[in-house]
C-alpha cells in the first residue's frame, strides 16, 4: 500500500509539472520551475509578463480545476460502485449526467429565454443535474422496498426522460449544436480562478466525505441484509454517499461538461492495484483519479495544438487500451 | 463542334456574364414562383430585398430578417420532412396548390432536393458562398428566379460598390500590419483567410492569426486556443459570437489571460451581429463598412504604431 500511495504521488507531481510546462507555447521546464521557487521566495522569475500569464492564468486554473475533477469524478465512481455492488457503475449513473446536460442545452440553445450566456449554463447545469438525481431517489430510493436494484432502473428511467428531453431541445436549433456536443464532450479550457474557487468547496467537502465512507461500504460489501444485521444503518449511508458523491460530481460536471470514463475506470484500475477494501481503494482513486486527468489534458491540448481535443475523448482513448490491458493481466474483483 | 461551344460555355462561366444570363431566364422563365420555400436564411434576406418577400410563405427556423414580414410557417432545415414542406402554400386563384412552387436550400439535408425534385418541385441549392463574386452571383440567381432580376442586379452592384469603396478606403501601410483575431464561439473556432469572411479581412489588409495554424482537416474552421490567442496577441478581436453566446468586449476581458492582449488594451473588440457575419445576403455591406471602420480605428491608434 505504502509503495502504491508514493508511486500514485510521484505521478501526481509528473502531472502537476507537466500540466505547467507543456503547452502550445514553450516555455522552459526550468524556467517555469524557477518561476514556482519564486513565487516561494526563493530565487527570481525569468518569465517575460505574457508568459507569466500564459503559467499562471491559463495554466495554473486549468491544471487545479483538472485535479478536482479528476479527484471527484475518480472518488464518485468508487463510492458508486461500492454502495450499489456493482462494477458498471459511475459518478453519472443516476442521472447526473442526463440532467445536467439538458440544464446546460437549455441555457445555450437559448429557448426564448435569455438564459444564454456563459454564466447561466454552468448554473442550470448544476441545477438539472441535483434535480435529476433527486428525482431517481423520490422515485427508487423511498420505502421498504427500495434496494440498490430499483435505485439504479430508476435512474436509468430518468436518465432516459432526460436524455431525449435534451436531444429535442439540440435538435430544435441548428446554430448551437456544435456548442451543445463540445459541452457534452467536457473540457477543462474555459477553466479559471473563478471556476476553481466556485467549485473547490464542493469537491472539498464531498471527497472527505466519501473517503470517509469506505469502511461503511466494506461492511455493506456483505449484502444489505447482512449489514443491516451487522448494525449497520444501510438507508442512511446510502443517502448519504449518494447525495456526496452526486453533489461533488454535479458541481464539476457544471464547470467541465460531461467528462466520461474516469469515474468507471480509475476505480477500477486502483482496485487492481491495493485490492478490494473501500478504505485504500477510495483515497488512492483520489490521487490516481486527480494525475490521470491532468495527464488526459495535458495530451487534449497539446496533440492537435492549438486545437484540442475534447477531454472525454482522450480519457476514453488512454483509459480503456490500459483497462482492457490491466484486465489481462488480472481479473477484477468488484464486493 | 466542341470548339464552337468554347465562347459560349467562357461566357457563361464569367461573372461578368450574368446580366446577360439573369436577363435570359427572367425572359424565358414562365410565370414568376407565387409559392416560394426559402430554407436558408441567407436566401430569405435576399428575397424580401429583392421585393419577392410576398411570394415567401415558408422559411426555415433560422431565418429572422426582416423583422417585420416574415411568414408564420417554419420548417427544422436540419431535419426537413417533405410532407410539410408539401403543405406549406396557401390556396389562391393563381395557386391551386399547397406544394410550393420554389424551394430554396443552403445544404441538402436528408436528401429533400431528390426528393421534392421528384415529386416536380422546382429546388435551388445555394451553397455557402467562398468569395464575393459567388455571393452576389446568388442574389442575382433568386433575382431570375422570382422575376425581380432587376433589383436583385441593381442590389448586387451596390454591394459589389460598397464593398470596392471600403478596401479602398483602407490606407496601405507597409510598416503597419494588423493582427487580427476572428472568433465564431466561446471555444476559439476562428476562421482563415480562405474563407468568404477570412477574404473581407484579407482584402482589407489584415492577418488573421489563424492562417498560421490552419490544416486542410478543419476546412478553412480552426480551433485555437486560450493560449495561443494570446500569446499571438492581436491588436483587432472580432467577435461574431455576441449573440448566440454573448461575447463582449467585458467577457473577453474578463477571460484569463486575456487582461493583456494588445486588442483588450486598447479597447479594439469588436462586437459583430452574429447573423450579419455568418450570411452572405443583403447585409454583407453592413459587414464590411463594420470591418472596414474597425481595422481603420486599429490603424489611427496611435499608440499602437507611434
Amino acid at each position: 500500500m505504502a509503495a502504491i500511495t508514493v508511486m500514485t504521488l510521484a505521478a501526481l507531481a509528473v502531472a502537476v509539472v507537466g500540466g505547467l510546462v507543456i503547452g502550445p507555447t514553450s516555455i522552459g521546464t526550468g524556467r517555469v520551475v524557477g518561476d514556482l521557487f519564486s513565487h516561494l521566495g526563493v530565487g527570481h522569475t525569468t518569465l517575460s509578463p505574457l508568459q507569466s500569464t500564459i503559467i499562471w492564468q491559463l495554466r495554473a486554473p486549468r491544471l487545479v480545476l483538472g485535479l478536482l475533477a479528476g479527484a471527484m469524478l475518480s472518488v464518485a465512481g468508487g463510492t458508486y460502485q461500492g454502495v450499489f455492488r456493482n462494477p458498471l457503475a459511475d459518478p453519472y449513473l443516476l442521472g447526473v449526467a442526463a440532467g445536467a446536460g439538458l440544464g446546460a442545452t437549455y441555457a445555450i440553445v437559448d429557448v426564448g429565454s435569455g438564459l444564454s450566456t456563459p454564466t447561466w449554463a454552468p448554473l442550470l447545469a448544476f441545477v438539472g443535474a441535483m434535480a435529476a438525481v433527486s428525482l431517481t431517489w423520490l422515485i427508487g430510493g423511498r420505502g421498504r422496498r427500495s434496494n440498490a436494484s430499483t435505485l439504479i432502473l430508476a435512474g436509468v428511467a430518468v436518465s432516459s426522460l432526460l436524455t431525449s428531453a435534451q436531444t429535442f431541445l439540440q435538435q430544435s436549433s441548428s446554430n448551437s449544436i456544435a456548442r451543445v456536443y463540445i459541452w457534452l464532450l467536457g473540457s477543462l479550457a474555459s477553466a479559471s480562478w473563478h471556476s476553481v474557487t466556485m467549485v473547490l468547496p464542493y469537491v472539498t467537502v464531498c471527497v472527505v466525505i466519501c473517503v470517509a465512507s469506505g469502511r461503511a461500504l466494506d461492511v455493506m460489501s456483505v449484502g444489505e441484509d447482512e449489514s443491516r444485521s451487522l448494525g449497520l444503518p444501510v438507508r442512511q449511508v446510502r443517502l448519504v454517499v449518494i447525495a456526496a458523491s452526486s453533489l461533488g460530481t454535479a458541481a464539476i460536471v457544471s464547470a467541465v461538461g460531461l467528462i466520461g470514463f474516469v469515474g468507471i475506470i480509475v476505480p477500477h484500475i486502483v482496485r487492481l492495484l491495493v485490492g478490494t477494501s473501500y478504505r485504500r481503494i477510495l483515497p488512492i482513486s483520489v490521487l490516481f483519479g486527480a494525475a490521470f486527468l491532468v495527464f488526459a489534458d495535458t495530451i487534449a491540448r497539446t496533440v492537435l495544438a492549438p486545437s484540442e481535443l475534447p477531454l472525454g475523448v482522450v480519457t476514453a482513448l488512454v483509459g480503456a487500451p490500459v483497462f482492457v490491458l490491466i484486465l489481462s493481466l488480472r481479473r477484477p474483483v468488484v464486493r | 463542334m466542341m470548339k464552337a461551344l468554347r465562347p459560349v460555355v467562357a461566357l457563361c462561366l464569367s461573372a461578368a456574364a450574368w446580366p446577360l444570363i439573369g436577363t435570359a431566364l427572367a425572359e424565358a422563365s414562365p410565370a414568376p414562383p407565387q409559392c416560394i420555400v426559402s430554407l436558408s436564411p441567407t436566401a430569405t434576406e435576399t428575397l424580401f430585398a429583392i421585393g419577392a418577400g410576398h411570394q415567401v410563405q415558408a422559411v426555415d427556423k433560422d431565418s429572422n430578417f426582416p423583422a417585420r414580414g416574415l411568414p408564420a410557417r417554419r420548417i427544422n432545415a436540419l431535419n426537413p420532412s417533405v410532407e410539410s414542406v408539401l403543405g406549406m402554400c396557401t390556396k389562391t386563384r393563381t395557386h391551386r396548390s399547397t406544394k410550393p412552387d420554389l424551394v430554396i436550400i443552403s445544404y441538402d439535408a436528408n436528401s429533400i432536393k431528390e426528393k421534392l425534385s421528384a415529386l416536380g418541385i422546382k429546388v435551388v441549392e445555394q451553397d455557402a458562398a467562398n468569395t464575393i463574386a459567388d455571393a452576389l452571383a446568388q442574389i442575382r440567381q433568386l433575382g431570375a428566379l422570382t422575376g425581380h432580376y432587376k433589383r436583385a442586379a441593381a442590389l448586387a452592384s451596390s454591394l459589389n460598390r460598397t464593398i470596392k469603396l471600403d478596401i479602398a478606403s483602407v490606407p496601405v501601410h507597409s510598416t503597419q500590419i494588423i493582427r487580427a483575431y476572428y472568433e465564431l464561439d466561446p471555444t476559439y473556432y476562428s476562421l482563415t483567410g480562405g474563407t468568404f469572411v477570412g477574404s473581407l479581412l484579407h482584402a482589407l489588409g489584415v492577418v488573421n492569426i489563424a492562417d498560421a495554424k490552419s490544416t486542410s482537416a478543419d476546412y478553412g474552421y480552426p480551433q485555437l486556443n486560450a493560449e495561443y490567442v494570446v500569446s499571438a496577441n492581436p491588436q483587432l478581436v472580432l467577435l461574431a459570437d455576441t449573440k448566440c453566446c454573448a461575447a463582449s468586449a467585458a467577457t473577453v476581458a474578463a477571460r484569463p489571460g486575456f487582461a493583456t492582449v494588445s486588442a483588450v488594451v486598447n479597447g479594439h473588440v469588436v462586437g459583430l451581429n452574429d447573423d450579419v457575419a455568418s450570411r452572405w445576403g443583403p447585409r454583407l455591406g453592413l459587414l464590411m463598412n463594420q470591418l472596414t471602420a474597425s481595422v481603420k480605428a486599429v490603424l489611427a491608434d496611435s499608440r499602437l504604431w507611434g
